[in-house]
């Protein structure tokens, strides 16, 4: 770090300009630019190495990115090899800079290069240095593919580009080494390093000892979690790969000159009968910091690696240890059937119990006010989905699990007052038995389903009548295109649960004529598919367009998120509903990805009308659809 | 890795292009880039497709899991202009790339007619891909319920419902592909990948489960419900941090605490995602951390957990311990039952074990046999008796074979199980040999 700006940020800040500058011909007056630019004067370090994989100092890479990458690429097409900064840095020298390397190493070429055109430009802060030989390659997007031109560019398998240095001139002839590439090690798979007879002896060094050492420190240097786990894998993959003796004297070394990170991160890695394996090869130096490694973890493996350094073999012999003693519990199982595992049921009172502690049990735990109101309203949807389904006792058990705890989470008090009590739930099972007989009587007694009847019913002052109407669902919709008040009609039909699929209700969805077509689509939505939905997203009328656009959501199906997204993206639409449809797909798993992949779009940042789309669905998905 | 960079690679030029004029510095460095992931990440050796069905990515005959979520766009663009399958032959030339990426980009007509890279020619056919009369092979169905289950654990992360109707369809495709061979799906079961371990574990776990259900007779319902928990059972450790997750050292006191918050976050959000019918779910994953003994995460005191989530315990630890992790290596499989039969009693419930050990034996499916002659085998059939079956996959020299070797051999011949990794396997993807 050097004055609050470390190199990797420095290049980062750098990257960071020159995307802001790809994108916005006002760069200069944009925040992250400006921002970049400040850090960029904070940073005291003078300069970076510009080779085409990237920014370097003292041969180390410095910020990985792509971005970084193709900016270090871009310099060295004009031949740069150093690029200096200092704190005399502007916005307006740095977006003038960018404005030159964007220009073609061409016409740079001709004007002198882009260290003669930085000077004339005078542009401060900013120094450039070319190779001796410059020669950015001219012309690359007009190569043929026969071969002619395909030595000025090679870009070799491990994805490194370089110049021919003949026909053109070099652009990066050192080899580069990054953190990704550490030094050259002589093992390999097929070809495990050998040791000598002096090398032998625990202490001594094994040939792969420092490449494998300096891995172990390089990983518990890592601050990034990522980057750490990466090393680690690698280094582990290497260690696998060894014989046994280099990894006992690798073990060896680990446990005398590591340090305690480095020491457990290491030995935590081998399974307790590698431990075991490579006890007996253990010096007077190394066996006390394996105890005192082993002293050191705790619970299970602490337990396995005793045994396992108290008797190897009781896990080195894998056919007549291990294996055997699984066999002899198989042969214990075929000896007595287990048959059905008692409490895999199904039974749903038999589970029940087990929900509803867990229930309670995540209520009490639960310390973030919102997760606790949503809990909270998953509640009160659990208690009434046991009413709906009549089980009157299930709905009392859910009502108990919360409503009976003791201290109520504060956050949750407020919802129990909107739950219905076990008392209530009683008096609502003994008013639903009345309904029910009273709803069988009617129904007996409405054996014609005559029309006017049902229509003279549901207008009676009473809501018990009402409700009793309600009762006969074929009826309702028999009565439904003659109804003056088609409203009431489907209010009943919703009271009444119905949800069926009639083609006289899809025929009144359809018709021109029918008043009522959305309250109509509310009720029957699901039965009409997803192609009918996608139509009526267009439909004149705003009320059937925003019900349509709720069941597609409901559907939960791929086709019905293509069909909002492709509604969503008519730039015509007004806002409002461009909002509405956004917030549909945020709540959908085949939405988020197509909001999130337009939300990530760069082209969208071109006109208005893009940034407002993007603007809408990034609302959309931060908000969650809400 | 490799097919992620180039597609990035990919998305990246097309953009550039969408954005800037040809000869733009950004579009020339981008299709460079991209020329660079090609040659670099695939090397000058070999061919390769990618097929576009759906949301669904094929390289080669392997479908990719994440790739069909993250650049959703990019495929949507590809399909949009016709392309279903590109075919890469080495050493690409920029020019057919660059011509790609315009076609991409809706910039040129002309879709590329060079000799290194070519649009649908179907090298493989669908059949081979696993696409039969609109139903999936078990492998699509495995990554489609990773993909459904990274869905869910986004949600998660970001407070929101987690599609519960999704991850049962997913459940369910698991439960018809693992019911009709159940064999292939334990074998596919030992896939493993570091690089979003939770989303195969989930899966495999899932896969374990079924088949302990099945041979348990459980009701379709019980394995439904079972198959949804086992699928959702870790999903709240989308609401801990990736550096905790990705930790390779030990977790202090309270890097601890917090990890162990995840089956509370899981169940909470499976509750608040569903209403009626998903509760034991949420069960599986509030318990699936909670010992047989009462003690462990949480401490349910004298009661037990209930018995699903102790059988999906069992098939947790199972998998996970023969997982290499950030943290320590990948035991063999059957070390991995040693240890559940040693905490049978205590930390599992000895039925869940029985019923996992009956399943797989001492030498499961997907476990590699090093053989007297130092030969490896993958076994591939359920236990039966004092003989193993399998495909010998390397010989004696350690060569590997082109062509897998069914055998049967006499179990007195295996000396060692080993780890698939330490050996280079990947057990799954014998599974088109079945």
């Amino acid at each position: 770090m050097v004055q609050g700006t470390s190199e990797s940020e420095a290049v980062t800040a750098l990257t960071g300009a020159w995307t802001t500058a790809t994108l916005y011909a006002d760069a200069v007056n944009r925040p992250p630019f400006v921002q970049a630019v400040e850090r960029l004067t904070e940073w005291r370090g003078g300069g970076f190495d510009v080779r085409p994989s990237g920014f370097f100092r003292s041969g180390e890479l410095l910020d990985g990115s792509e971005a970084s990458v193709r900016l270090a690429a871009t310099l060295s097409a004009h031949g740069v090899e150093w690029i200096g900064l200092d704190d005399e840095l502007t916005p307006a020298a740095l977006a003038a800079f960018f404005r030159l390397v964007a220009l073609s190493p061409d016409v740079v070429e001709d004007e002198g290069g882009l260290e003669t055109m930085v000077g004339a430009a005078d542009l401060a802060g900013i120094t450039v240095r070319l190779r001796m030989l410059l020669g950015a390659d001219p012309g690359w997007f007009d190569l043929d593919d026969d071969g002619d031109h395909d030595d000025t560019v090679t870009i070799d398998a491990s994805g490194a580009i370089s110049f021919d240095l003949v026909t053109r001139a070099p652009m990066d002839a050192d080899p580069v080494v990054t953190p990704d590439e550490p030094e050259a090690t002589d093992v390999t798979p097929t070809e495990p390093s050998s040791v000598d007879d002096a090398a032998a002896t625990p202490t001594a060094q094994p040939s792969t000892e420092v490449p494998l050492l300096g891995m172990l420190d390089a990983v518990v240097d890592h601050d990034d979690p990522e980057e750490r786990t990466e090393a680690l894998l690698e280094l582990i993959d290497q260690f696998a790969e060894l014989d046994a003796r280099d990894r006992a004297d690798l073990v060896a070394r680990v446990l005398v000159v590591a340090d305690h990170d480095a020491r457990d991160l290491f030995l935590d890695q081998l399974a307790p009968h590698d431990v075991a394996a490579l006890i007996a090869d253990l010096d007077d130096d190394a066996r006390p910091a394996l105890t005192a490694y082993v002293a050191s973890v705790t619970g299970a493996r602490r337990e396995e690696l005793g045994e396992a350094i108290g008797d190897p073999a009781s896990v080195l012999d894998f056919r007549t240890r291990v294996a055997a003693t699984v066999q002899e519990r198989l042969d214990g199982i075929r000896a007595t059937p287990f048959g059905q595992v008692a409490g895999l049921g199904v039974d749903r009172r038999g589970w029940l119990a087990a929900a509803t502690a867990t229930l309670a049990h995540v209520a009490v735990h639960e310390t973030h006010p919102d997760d606790l109101l949503r809990l909270g309203e998953a509640w009160r949807e659990l208690v009434s989905a046991a009413l709906r389904a009549h089980d009157d006792r299930e709905a009392a058990d859910w009502y108990r699990a919360v409503a009976d705890l003791d201290p109520l989470p504060a956050g949750l008090a407020d919802v129990v007052a909107t739950v219905p009590s076990p008392d209530e739930i009683e008096a609502l099972v003994a008013r639903r038995a009345d309904h029910q007989a009273a709803a069988t009587a009617f129904i007996d007694d409405l054996l014609d389903r005559d029309a006017e009847r049902v229509l003279g019913v549901l207008a009676d002052d009473t809501d018990h009548v009402r409700q009793l109407a309600a009762a006969d669902p074929d009826a309702l919709v028999a009565a439904l295109g003659q109804a003056p008040d088609p409203a009431v009609i489907i209010g009943a039909l919703r009271a009444a649960g119905f949800r069926g699929n009639d083609p006289r209700l899809v025929e009144l969805v359809d018709s021109d004529r029918f008043a009522a077509r959305a309250d109509l689509l509310e009720l029957v939505g699901p039965s009409l598919g997803v192609e009918r939905l996608g139509r009526l997203l267009v439909d004149p009328d705003p009320a059937v367009r925003r019900s349509a656009a709720e069941w597609l959501q409901r559907g939960r199906t791929p086709a019905g998120a293509r069909l909002l997204y492709e509604r969503f993206s008519d730039e015509s639409l007004d806002d409002d509903e461009r909002e509405a449809l956004a917030r549909h797909l945020a709540k959908l798993s085949d939405g988020i990805p197509l909001l999130e992949a337009l939300v990530n779009r760069p082209g969208l940042l071109l006109s208005q009308a893009g940034r407002r789309t993007r603007s809408i669905a990034k609302a959309a998905l931060d908000g969650g659809g809400r | 890795m490799s097919t992620r960079s180039l597609l990035g690679a990919l998305r990246a030029a097309r953009s550039a292009m969408v954005a800037h004029p040809q000869e733009h510095p950004t579009v020339v460095q981008s299709v460079l880039e991209t020329l660079r992931v090609v040659r670099g990440e695939f090397g000058d050796d070999t061919d390769f497709t990618l097929t576009i069905v759906g949301s669904h990515l094929w390289r080669e005959r392997e479908p990719l899991p994440h790739e069909s979520l993250e650049f959703v766009d990019l495929l949507a663009t590809l399909r949009g202009v016709g392309v279903e399958t590109v075919t890469f032959s080495a050493p690409v030339q920029v020019n057919d790339l660059r011509k790609l990426v315009a076609f991409a980009a809706g910039i040129s007509p002309e879709p590329p007619d060079g000799t290194s890279i070519r649009i649908n020619r179907w090298p493989h056919s669908r059949e081979e891909l696993g696409i039969v009369e609109d139903t999936l092979s078990p492998r699509v169905r495995y990554v489609e319920a990773m993909d459904t289950l990274k869905v869910a654990m986004l949600a998660v992360g970001h407070d929101r419902p987690i599609d519960l109707d999704d991850a049962s369809r997913a459940v369910d495709h698991l439960l018809e592909v693992t019911f009709a061979d159940p064999a292939a799906a334990l074998l596919l079961s030992t896939l493993k990948s570091h690089d979003g371990y939770t989303l195969y574990h989930s899966v495999n776990v899932t896969i374990l489960a079924l088949t302990m259900a099945q041979a348990a007779g459980m009701e379709p319902e019980a394995v439904r419900m079972l198959a949804l928990g086992a699928l959702l059972h870790d999903v709240g450790k989308a609401k801990l941090s990736s550096g905790l997750l990705m930790s390779s050292g030990r977790l202090d006191p309270d890097d601890w605490r917090e990890m162990q918050r995840h089956p509370h976050e899981g169940a909470r959000a499976i509750l608040s995602s569903g209403t009626s019918g998903h509760e034991l779910a949420a069960v599986i994953a509030h318990q699936h951390h909670a010992r047989f003994d009462g003690t462990g995460y949480p401490e349910l005191g004298a009661g037990r957990p209930h018995p699903m989530a102790s059988l999906v315990a069992v098939a947790d630890v199972y998998d996970a311990l023969t997982t290499r992790r950030a943290y320590r290596r990948a035991e063999s499989p059957t070390r991995a039952l040693l240890a559940l039969v040693r905490g049978a009693g205590s930390e599992f419930d000895p039925a869940m074990v029985d019923l996992l050990i009956s399943i797989v034996g001492a030498y499961p499916v997907g476990a590699v046999l090093e053989l007297d002659d130092r030969s490896l085998l993958v076994v591939t059939a359920a236990p039966g008796g004092d003989r193993v079956e399998g495909l010998l996959v390397r010989d004696p020299d350690g060569e590997r074979l082109d062509t897998p070797e069914p055998l049967v051999v006499d179990e007195g011949r295996v000396m060692e199980q080993i780890p698939a990794d330490i050996v280079d396997i990947q057990p799954a993807e014998y599974v088109d040999v079945l």
